[in-house]
């Protein structure tokens, strides 16, 4: 039950990441690799600030901020300098290494005995229900401690989710969304797509720095090759909510995003839970991700089988 | 309509989450709980809601004292003490040393606990003088009454009561003569101020006298002076060795076992649990047995019991173990009345352990090794005696923190962690279990702890910091007009910017200049060392990360290359041509994190051991790197 928590809880702070990695790969049809070095820049910021005393939600902020500045580089190289999407955030994202390691000053930083914002719902939750408080929930004994940090998770990417659907909704929002889908069509609009386009790819990437921000203060330490696979995994976590809810409208692939995420995470443990043999673990990982991509399809099908079926009888 | 597409979503999640916890149904609490509850007499169980708090002081962690702890916890058990469960146990030990036995006492009567359990003769010695606040209860001492405790099994001091097990000494003597019948003289060793081993020679001399055989005697005061003790014995002629459950002697027990079979002269014990050592047999006490049967007098000063009304026992539950190996080498042949015991040994519980790797280098495979070597020297077989459970989250951090939540889902009694993110991912979520770490290059810099010595509680491990000192002196000798050294380092791990760090101040404590270049991919490490080549280094001294230790081989051809010899920090390396190593081996990083993990498995806690270096160093030189470079290692290196 722990297991399913704890998942559950990296799945949703991972969703932050698959809500960044959505904003620049479906909003904008841009492959923004930006996503690995950003992730990390938002772990390094946030680590660094705290370790020097700053309210760790302040410090957060300005991981989301530095994310944003990642992103807008991106952006700037992309459209002023006519670079190719996938070029841009590869120069980024290997110019972040470097920045990353100056932002910490070493290339792992330890946050494990810092006010975090996990230690504040840690220690609220000391003071409701009493230190080291264990729960039953149906004949599983969790640390009541872990609830509360689901709990906490759970409304935050709630809130987050609200704000970018609104967001999506308002009429920069609705620009950008016609940018990704027609940019001719919108700049016959008068609307200057260069910019919606560095707006966009850096608000992406500042979601994503929250994302490296949270899990550091999550696991108590930034380290910078943290971000390494960030983006397949944020990629993969979008692309199996699609398929799930399969519906292209915003609020469902926002939500879609947030579920596939979790979702993804949960397969990762029951695969690490089945006790595989640890070199097999990625691949069935895969094998995991590629059936929740084709059950949906599968399901459908054979509703369609026996639908004909009836029609012929 | 559109509800329905996101409840696909979540019905999705409840069939994960389903399956997840489908597979994690042996974690769920009533289960486990319905099997204990025996049958037990009303005065000795447990009160439901209480904590109970044990303080454990012993001489030192050995084979018999895991036996006889693993019994006691086992019959506690039964009367419903479940350790670390509602019963929370405090140890210390004395590191085998008498001198020490007093301190820790005084510090354990100053803590807040129920009752002291001391065990060892010496330590019941000291618990006696030292011990004013709290009820003892004593277990695994041959001769209670000598250390102290009493005048008679009735009457004894008011604060303690306990169980005694005095060794069957003339049964000892009946088997060497039946198995050795020309025996005429036997000699043994024993440390004059434990009161235990006085008594138990008095009674074997008295014995003897009646079988015709002499004794012959030889006091030690400390561990150091075992070896020329027994040698000095062994030089007397003796027909065989015989060693009672001295606690001093046997702490050195390999150095008897060494100076007997050089002398081609049996040995006898007391204590079954060391025969697998190398000695000949043991006609001794099974500890196993008498754990179990110390818990009902724990159970009953844990509830409040009066020792002074409990009177002494006197348990023993007589085995005898043959070693059929050195029997063989010594050409003695067993009676077949004597085989049946050999099953006798305690049995242990199968322990469940752990090894996560970050990510796939060969530094962390050769720890793994390490780890399981050690633990099959300490006579551990892998299925039988433990598991060993091996997670990798093949270099990404997401994975990192579902290991981590698996871990944490279920049992372990210990945990390896091997690399920095690993221990501090793990340092995090599990504070209830164990863990020994290793490939960690600097641990307090890695926030495991203030220092070496204060760190968390849970946690110890071993530093995989390099000799940088002892390959900068190789390199100078060897080279002496040297001026300039050079490495690659990878500056996103934590471990080699450290080692970087390191090596430059051994280099310019010995006035040498190090050129550091960074590389951050594999492919990139080749450019690196071709660069390198360039900057008039005059060597290589490549320090070991998990970067440059995948992709030496590429840094080691640069070197041929140009012909600047390699000095490296990993053995390996010398396979692929380096000139020398001064490796502080990852396989010998893996051996001493299994060696600290068996401290803990002797109930030691983590916070009691500090960190430590990799204790082997050891210089390697390849000859014919050398002829090709064309450089001379000083002799004194050769040799080894």
């Amino acid at each position: 039950m722990s297991l399913l928590i704890g998942s559950t809880t990296i799945g949703l702070i991972l969703a932050l990441l698959a809500l960044g990695i959505f904003i620049s790969f479906r909003i904008f049809d841009f492959p923004d690799i930006t996503a690995e070095g950003s992730f990390t820049f938002g772990a390094a910021t946030a680590a660094s600030l705290i370790v020097a005393g700053v309210n760790p939600l302040l410090a957060s902020l300005v991981a989301f901020m530095a994310g944003m500045a990642a992103g807008a580089v991106t952006g700037i190289i992309h459209t002023k300098f006519r670079i190719n999407p996938l070029l841009a955030g590869i120069l980024v994202m290997t110019a972040l290494y470097s920045v990353n390691l100056h932002v910490m000053g070493k290339s792992n930083m330890p946050i494990l005995n810092e006010t975090t914002v996990f230690s504040w719902v840690e220690s609220l939750s000391d003071t409701v229900s009493g230190i080291g408080n264990k729960t039953t929930i149906i004949g599983w004994e969790v640390v009541t401690k872990d609830l509360w940090l689901l709990l906490f998770c759970f409304l935050a990417i709630v809130s987050f989710s609200l704000i970018l659907w609104w967001f999506f909704k308002t009429n920069i929002g609705t620009a950008m969304r016609a940018t990704g889908d027609n940019d001719q069509m919108i700049r016959a609009l008068g609307v200057n797509t260069k910019a919606m386009i560095i707006i966009g790819i850096a608000l992406s990437n500042g979601f994503i720095a929250l994302a490296g921000a949270m899990l550091a203060q999550y696991q108590g330490f930034a380290d910078v090759q943290m971000g390494i696979g960030m983006m397949v995994w944020g990629l993969a976590s979008v692309i199996i909510g699609e398929a799930i809810i399969n519906d292209n409208s915003v609020g469902f692939v926002i939500v879609g995003a947030v579920l596939g995420s979790v979702l993804f995470r949960l397969l990762v443990a029951i695969a690490l839970r089945w006790g595989l043999n640890p070199n097999d673990l990625k691949i069935i990982t895969a094998l995991f991700v590629f059936i929740a991509l084709i059950l949906p399809g599968l399901l459908k099908d054979k509703k369609k089988l026996t639908f004909k079926r009836n029609v012929h009888a | 309509m559109k509800i329905r597409k996101i409840l696909n979503g979540i019905l999705a999640l409840f069939i994960a989450g389903g399956i997840l916890l489908f597979s994690d149904l042996e974690n769920r609490k009533g289960k486990t709980e319905k099997e204990i509850i025996p049958a037990q007499s009303v005065g000795l169980k447990a009160v439901k809601g209480r904590i109970y708090k044990i303080g454990l002081t012993y001489f030192a962690p050995d084979a018999t004292f895991d036996a006889a702890l693993v019994g006691l916890w086992d019959g506690l058990k039964q009367l419903g003490f479940v350790k670390d469960s509602n019963l929370m146990v405090i140890s210390q030990h004395a590191n085998g040393e008498i001198a020490n036995l007093q301190p820790i006492h005084l510090s354990m009567d100053n803590r807040d606990v129920d009752l002291i359990l001391v065990t060892s003769t010496p330590a019941i010695t000291a618990a006696v003088a030292t011990v004013k606040k709290h009820p003892i209860v004593f277990s695994m001492t041959y001769t209670p009454l000598e250390a102290g405790a009493g005048k008679s099994f009735t009457d004894h001091l008011p604060n303690i009561t306990g169980v005694g097990s005095f060794p069957p000494v003339e049964k000892t003597v009946d088997f060497i003569k039946d198995i050795l019948p020309g025996t005429k003289r036997i000699g043994t060793l024993y440390n004059s101020s434990e009161a235990n081993s006085i008594k138990v020679v008095q009674v074997a001399r008295d014995y003897m006298k009646t079988k015709g055989i002499e004794l012959l005697e030889n006091s030690i005061v400390n561990t150091s002076e075992v070896y020329q003790a027994a040698s000095a014995l062994c030089m007397r002629n003796i027909d065989a060795m015989w060693v009672t459950g001295d606690n001093t002697a046997l702490q050195a027990i390999s150095g008897i076992v060494k100076v007997c079979r050089d002398n081609k002269v049996p040995l006898i014990l007391n204590d079954c649990d060391y025969v697998k050592q190398g000695a000949l047999a043991a006609v001794g006490i099974g500890w196993y047995a008498t754990g179990v049967y110390s818990a009902s007098f724990v159970a009953r000063v844990l509830n409040g019991e009066s020792p002074a009304k409990i009177p002494i026992e006197n348990y023993v539950e007589e085995s005898i173990v043959v070693n059929q190996a050195v029997a063989q080498a010594l050409g003695i042949k067993i009676p077949n009345k004597y085989m049946t015991g050999e099953k006798s040994a305690a049995p242990k519980k199968k322990l469940k352990l752990c090894f996560v790797h970050y990510v796939d280098s060969p530094n962390s495979e050769n720890i793994e090794k390490g780890v399981r070597s050690e633990l099959k020297k300490q006579g551990m077989t892998e299925g039988k005696d433990f598991t060993l459970k091996v997670f990798n989250a093949q270099g990404d951090i997401s994975t990192l923190n579902s290991i981590a939540q698996t871990i944490g889902s279920n049992k372990w009694d210990l945990i390896f962690a091997s690399s920095t993110p690993t221990i501090q991912m793990l340092s995090k979520r599990i504070t209830d279990i164990p863990i020994v770490f290793s490939n960690v290059g600097d641990p307090v810099r890695a926030g495991l702890g203030k220092s070496f010595t204060k760190h968390l509680p849970t946690i110890t491990g071993i530093s995989t910091m390099s000799n940088f000192d002892g390959l900068v002196k190789l390199v100078i000798e060897t080279i002496p007009k040297i001026k300039t050294i050079g490495t690659i380092y990878t500056p996103g791990e934590v471990n080699s910017v450290a080692y970087v760090e390191g090596l430059r101040k051994a280099a310019h404590n010995r006035g040498l200049e190090l050129i550091a270049v960074p590389a951050n991919s594999a492919t990139e490490v080749a450019d690196a060392a071709l660069s390198i080549t360039n900057r008039g280094i005059q060597a290589f001294t490549q320090i070991s990360d998990n970067l440059t230790g995948s992709a030496c081989a590429s840094i080691i051809k640069a070197a041929y290359d140009s012909k600047i010899p390699y000095f490296g920090f990993v053995t390996e390396q010398i396979e692929s041509g380096a000139v020398a190593v001064v490796a502080r081996d990852y396989f010998y990083a893996g051996v001493d994190a299994a060696k600290l993990a068996e401290k803990v498995f002797s109930g030691q806690s983590p916070a009691d051991i500090p960190f430590q270096y990799v204790t082997k160093t050891s210089v390697i030189v390849n000859t014919k790197a050398m002829n090709y470079f064309g450089v001379k290692i000083p002799k004194k290196y050769l040799k080894k």
